[in-house]
């Protein structure tokens, strides 16, 4: 008994921490708001949603939504958002919506960046499906259409990329998906080989 | 409460020096206190106070966590309730109109492989010398045509008719160099038959057919089809030269290796008194 006493302490010394992480992950993973801090919940920077939302991606997969950008009227072409300051660390999942020219970003379950996109033309199509970045380069020049591609992230073999491009309304690309220079930096210093782009027709 | 019962802790152990007994049945009896509502769990008395402590602290957790959390949901940023979708939508620029076209388009590719053959008849003379174009045009003359309108004149008042023997020998390597020093100049070929053979390289931009041999032309000849020379080395040329090179290197590692890189085949009366500077004296 004598000799088991030190165990004992060291148990009762070390539950309390134990509980305490584990209870703060048991009750804070329902809260959506609980890892931000309050400069991101500024009601002009952030919106947070009373209750988790699902976002429909590609198929039938959601991605859960806890906040997104306070984005409160529609942008123009070469208008971008992005605030991913103080946002926790997280998957990223990268939506493009070919039907409303838009990109958000997620970090986890919490937007941090979005954008007016161009796309592919009816001739040449951007594919709608499910991808992951094959390769980064933040100089790049394309082989087939001799034109600049900055901060490139590919998407497919066969040259479909995000890069940074010219906006303007009424023109498409040739199956890229353009976006502004200053957020095709940002998400290329964010997005690694291997995270997601979902674009959904 | 977690401070107070660091705390209380620590007294009872400063107190287990004095009286060992009594303080452990009060360290006892506190740690067990959560646990007392049930009293038919059967447990060691030390696995009791164990059990009770994290008990105990989970509750602590729970009460300091839980409160937090609803706070945070009545935060400013909170929004009512919205609908994700109809968000996204609203700071959409709208649909794209119907016919809008990329900007950049595939450029035209000048062919690589290919060497446009055309007759002396349709040839260019040389100030179309700045047409875009990376490999020179081979251009064969027509068989009836003379041979000095595919050169210039000062050209043709120095071309020496060579010996058969010497046409054909000469006719690639100066197909190669005005294939590789000049890059948007015209070879003319002349159709290398037996007998009457001869090459006339037309002073491009690079002038590498500069010293070219004119020859005539004889009626009736055969164009012949020369695949350029290709400015990226064949695989096969790059690993002769590596291999090469890896030989150069051996033999200058070789030359340039200490005496006891060589091992000369020594007399085996003599292996007993070799003097070996890697060996050591007792091996």
């Amino acid at each position: 008994m004598a000799r088991l006493r030190p165990a004992a302490w060291i148990a009762a010394l070390c539950a309390p921490l134990l509980a305490a992480s584990l209870a703060s992950d048991l009750l804070t993973d329902p809260a959506p708001t609980t890892n931000l801090p309050a400069a991101s919940r500024a009601p002009d920077v952030r919106l947070v949603l009373p209750e988790p939302q699902l976002l429909p991606l590609a198929g039938n997969e959601a991605h859960e939504v806890h906040s997104l950008l306070a984005i409160n009227k529609p942008m123009k072409f070469g208008d971008y958002a992005w605030h991913d300051r103080d946002v926790p660390p997280g998957p990223l999942v990268i939506r493009v919506d070919l039907s409303r020219q838009t990109m958000s970003v997620f970090r986890g379950a919490h937007e941090i960046g979005a954008a007016v996109i161009l796309y592919g033309a009816d001739h040449k199509p951007t594919p709608p499906g499910r991808f992951t970045i094959l390769e980064k380069r933040a100089q790049h020049r394309s082989n087939l259409y001799d034109a600049e591609m900055p901060y490139m992230l590919r998407l497919t073999n066969d040259g479909i990329a995000i890069h940074a491009s010219e906006l303007r309304p009424g023109i498409a690309t040739n199956g890229c998906i353009g976006v502004p220079l200053g957020f095709a930096r940002a998400l290329f210093g964010v997005a690694r080989r291997g995270d997601e782009v979902v674009i959904v027709g | 409460m977690k401070i107070w019962r660091a705390q209380k802790l620590f007294r009872s152990r400063s107190a287990l020096r004095r009286e060992p007994v009594r303080s452990m049945s009060g360290t006892r009896s506190l740690l067990a206190a959560p646990l007392a509502f049930l009293p038919s769990l059967k447990l060691r008395p030390r696995s009791k106070r164990i059990a009770g402590g994290m008990a105990a602290c989970l509750l602590l957790s729970t009460s300091l966590a839980y409160p937090s959390s609803i706070a945070q949901v009545a935060e400013p940023g909170t929004v009512a309730a919205a609908n994700l979708l109809g968000m996204l939508a609203a700071r959409s620029p709208g649909k794209r109109p119907d016919g809008a076209q990329p900007t950049k388009s595939k450029p035209e590719r000048a062919p690589l492989a290919r060497a446009s053959v055309v007759s002396a008849d349709q040839q260019q003379p040389q100030s179309a010398a700045g047409r875009s174009g990376v490999l020179p045009r081979m251009v064969v003359p027509s068989p009836g045509a003379p041979e000095t309108q595919a050169l210039p004149d000062a050209l043709a008042a120095i071309a020496v008719p060579p010996a058969p023997g010497e046409a054909i020998g000469s006719a690639a390597p100066l197909a190669a160099a005005g294939l590789a020093s000049s890059p948007i100049g015209d070879i003319v070929l002349a159709a290398l038959t037996p007998g009457a053979g001869g090459i006339g390289a037309g002073p491009g931009a690079g002038g590498g057919g500069a010293g070219g041999g004119g020859g005539a032309t004889p009626p009736g000849g055969q164009p012949v089809v020369v695949t350029p020379v290709s400015a990226v080395p064949e695989p096969g040329t790059w690993l002769t030269m590596l291999l090469g090179f890896g030989l150069v290197g051996h033999a200058m590692r070789r030359a340039s290796a200490g005496p006891w890189r060589r091992r000369a085949p020594v007399p085996f009366d003599s292996l007993s008194q070799r003097s070996d500077p890697l060996r050591s004296p007792h091996g």
